[in-house]
């Protein structure tokens, strides 16, 4: 059945420079690299993004065509925004007439601008997951928002929370998959009919599902009071994060980038 | 009723990087009133093998025939195989979904396209069988029962599409020791009134008590096949293969090292006792000559 | 006698929405080093006492002590869950991280143990359970047997004087039973870690010191396996099961055999054979 099809995360194991960066810098650098991509004015100013997704791919040893695959669920929101793009923005120049609209070429290098600025937003995000196992991220992130702590922001069980759900969802999905085929065998039929018989027929897995993880949730509650769990106050971790050499030339080469993008920016 | 598998074979996610072939080649016939106890460890692929026997799962390759007929072919109507072959899952109580114990016993012959009468006698009758014939708890909600009971539903749900073949698997597993009886007593009824029976199971006193035919897999293929009391002849290629024997058969064995003559072929109590008795009065004659 | 590790005296415990008592004016004492089972059908409360023991649940009538804590006071609660450790039935509802090494880690970090000192504490508690070549490994990919010997690694590192083990082989298949089991009695024997087996599978207590079985929230027979397990139908008013071994020797004495007392394995049946047949 096609549940177990599902591949968790999209994480690409490999050993790699970038691979062994910093989560808390790799999380920050993806930030300032969206900020410059939402920064670069025209094509050209693409170029520095482009040179920086091209390293970084061969540093990791992640190759293009993964980082990709995250593009490919969007291709509908692309052609959209192209779409919409070509024809409905303000131009002068008519570069082709089709009779029953315009495209005009003004119009037409925006639509490729915007297209190409969510194509590398997706770009950049994948680089960071394919390159950090989610419980490295999540880890990151948790040691990011704990100075939010002043203000009663729950950054320590967030990520908790977080992490037992990377925990549970392949034992999840193999139960899903289990009782999928318990109720087959019962004459349940999930695979054809309308869309309201379609969503009428999950009820027989979908409520198990539930009471198997409440179910699971409470054990699991109980297992973690056993041992001796009790928030985040005075937790020491098996894991300290450090910053490195490679995080700080990652830093630089960040910086060079915006600033090349803010030269192309003035130049053009 | 007959349930042949002709070569199969079946291999897990083909093509990825995960790609796993549970079993292999396997070619096993299910006769009708067979008490079959199906063998062997985790990852063996007697679960695997379980699932080919209703059609869950499709042979990557080879056959499965219910009385001659392919039933993965074009238009042979699945319904009809889950009709005829029942699938009681490892911990069935886990599948339990409606408001009451008997709409939840009704899914599988509503889902048959049974009339209203007949679905609702269907599941009087279910209940009645596994011990919950009680009309109080038939409106119930399943959740609030107990373990014991919600596994007996979890059946009763099976046996409302009245299968001629019923596969379990490990349906004793976590239940204390007189449940535990009371659940084998009742499959073993079911197949003296004329049920085939298919049980995965890893306690090697059940089977030696219920089982009439026992199939032994290992590494996906079948490595033994008979009645009990041939399987437990061979008691140490079992344990070889990290399998329990009964404890009758483990008693022989140690025996036999010893030199005595215990039967090869007694694997129950009553075997053991009369076998014990007999070399006793043996061992007295011959003590008082 | 020196004080026992874990001492339960006079204790009942009822759940908050029941009127009945799941457990019952129950005692109990457990040595130190002493490996002690309990015995009971489903709804015996036995795992309820389980609970009882290291805090998860509070006494609503006598005391539960460890190590002579009240379990009662909660200044009390983090030492005793640390020093009495507890592994579950279900192996895939007690581990919380995503990597088996992690998961160790989970209790020491929780107990503020310096990261410096972790390493070697979670390697020795993997080795101990024989599970230190899986410590890169995601918990989803191991079998039922290997994820309890995990638990029981996460409660090791904690450095323990004693472990419940509330039903942890119920779900497990003969081979995981087995592994989990001769783990445990490697523990009991060769660092002295105080044991309390809670089971439905006789098998498993035939080799303890002590066997309690409870009936209906109350300990209703103790003593060593010998002496319960004689009586097989006496067991059997109980919803267990005595060994098939024992049951044999009871029959074989019937039929005027006069086997010995107290045989409960087949090693023990073989014994006895050899000794009247030949």
């Amino acid at each position: 059945m096609a549940l177990n099809d599902i591949t968790l995360g999209q994480y690409y194991p490999a050993d790699s420079a970038v691979h062994r960066m910093d989560p808390r810098v790799k999380i920050l650098l993806l930030i300032a690299l969206i900020v410059a991509i939402f920064l670069a004015g025209n094509l050209l100013a693409f170029v520095p993004v482009v040179a920086l997704l091209l390293a970084a791919s061969a540093l990791s040893h992640v190759p293009i065509r993964m980082m990709l695959k995250g593009v490919k669920p969007l291709r509908f929101i692309l052609v959209l925004t192209f779409v919409l793009n070509v024809f409905f923005l303000q131009g002068e120049t008519v570069l082709v007439d089709l009779g029953f609209a315009m495209i005009k070429t003004e119009s037409l290098i925006t639509a490729v601008h915007y297209t190409l600025r969510l194509v590398f937003l997706v770009l950049a995000s994948s680089l960071l997951t394919l390159t950090t196992p989610p419980i490295v991220l999540t880890d990151g992130l948790e040691r990011l928002l704990s100075p939010l702590r002043v203000v009663h922001f729950p950054a320590h069980e967030m990520a908790m929370m977080m992490s037992i759900a990377l925990r549970f969802i392949p034992t999840l999905l193999e139960e899903a998959d289990k009782i999928m085929k318990a109720q087959t065998a019962r004459g349940a039929d999930f695979e054809s009919g309308n869309l309201i018989q379609r969503a009428k027929a999950m009820v027989p897995l979908l409520v198990p599902l539930f009471v198997s993880a409440f179910r699971r949730a409470g054990d699991l509650a109980m297992a973690m009071e056993a041992r001796c769990y009790h928030g985040g106050e005075g937790r020491t971790r098996l894991r300290v994060l450090k910053c490195g050499q490679r995080d700080y030339i990652a830093c630089v080469v960040m910086a060079l980038v915006i600033a090349a993008i803010l030269l192309l920016n003035r130049v053009c | 009723m007959q349930v042949t598998l002709e070569n199969v074979t079946h291999t897990y996610q083909p093509g990825s990087p995960f790609q796993a072939t549970a079993i292999r080649n396997v070619n096993l016939e299910i006769r009708e009133g067979d008490f079959l106890a199906l063998i062997g460890h985790t990852g063996s692929g007697k679960s695997t093998l379980a699932q080919h026997i209703n059609g869950l799962l499709r042979p990557t390759e080879g056959r499965v025939l219910l009385d001659g007929k392919d039933i993965h072919q074009k238009g042979y109507d699945k319904k009809e195989v889950r009709r005829k072959v029942g699938l009681v899952f490892q911990y069935p109580e886990h599948q339990l979904f409606e408001e009451t114990v008997a709409k939840d016993v009704a899914f599988g012959p509503k889902n048959l396209g049974l009339s209203p009468e007949e679905v609702s006698e269907r599941v009087t009758e279910a209940l009645r069988r596994v011990g919950l014939g009680d009309p109080a708890l038939a409106e119930k909600s399943p959740f609030e029962l107990s373990g014991g009971q919600m596994r007996r539903v979890a059946m009763a749900g099976v046996l409302a599409m009245r299968p001629q073949i019923l596969v379990l698997d490990e349906p004793a597993a976590g239940l204390d020791p007189q449940s535990r009886r009371e659940m084998l007593d009742m499959i073993s009824d079911l197949h003296r009134q004329g049920t085939t029976v298919v049980m995965v199971s890893h306690a090697m006193d059940d089977v030696a008590h219920y089982a009439t035919r026992a199939v032994v897999m290992e590494k996906g293929a079948i490595a033994m096949d008979g009645a009990p009391e041939e399987i437990f002849r061979h008691g140490e290629a079992l344990e070889k293969m990290g399998l329990d024997v009964p404890s009758v058969c483990k008693l022989g064995m140690y025996l036999r090292e010893n030199g005595l003559p215990f039967p090869q072929d007694a694997f129950r109590e009553d075997q053991a006792l009369s076998a014990i008795l007999t070399l006793w009065k043996g061992g007295k004659r011959h003590g008082a000559q | 006698m020196p004080t026992p590790i874990i001492s339960v005296d006079h204790v009942s415990f009822a759940y908050e929405e029941e009127a009945r008592e799941a457990v019952r004016d129950v005692s109990l004492q457990l040595p130190r080093g002493s490996f002690h089972a309990i015995l009971g059908q489903n709804g015996s409360g036995k795992s309820t006492l389980a609970k009882l023991i290291n805090g998860l649940y509070l006494p609503t009538k006598g005391t539960v002590t460890v190590c002579g804590m009240d379990t009662a006071d909660d200044r009390n609660t983090w030492e005793i869950r640390r020093r009495a450790g507890m592994v579950f039935q279900n192996p895939d509802n007690q581990l919380v991280a995503t990597v088996v090494e992690e998961d160790v880690a989970f209790g020491l970090e929780n107990i503020g143990v310096p990261t410096a000192e972790m390493p070697a504490r979670i390697e020795k508690a993997l080795r101990d359970v024989g599970m230190l070549e899986y410590a890169q490994r995601a918990p989803h990919t191991l079998s039922g047997g290997q994820k309890q010997r995990v638990a029981i690694a996460g409660v090791l590192a904690m450095q323990p004087e004693a472990i419940i083990f509330d039903e942890s082989t119920a779900m497990l298949d003969p081979r995981g039973r087995k592994e989990v089991m001769e783990a445990v009695k490697q523990l009991n024997r060769e660092q002295g870690i105080t044991v309390l087996w809670i089971t439905h599978f006789m098998e498993e207590a035939v080799h303890c010191d002590r066997v309690h079985i409870m009936h209906d929230g109350q300990i209703v027979l103790s003593g060593t396996p010998r002496d319960v397990f004689a009586d097989p139908e006496q067991i059997r008013k109980y919803r267990l099961d005595a060994p098939p071994m024992a049951r044999l020797a009871v029959q074989l004495r019937e039929a005027g055999m006069p086997i010995r007392d107290g045989v409960l394995t087949a090693e023990e049946m073989t014994k006895e054979v050899l000794r009247l047949c030949r």
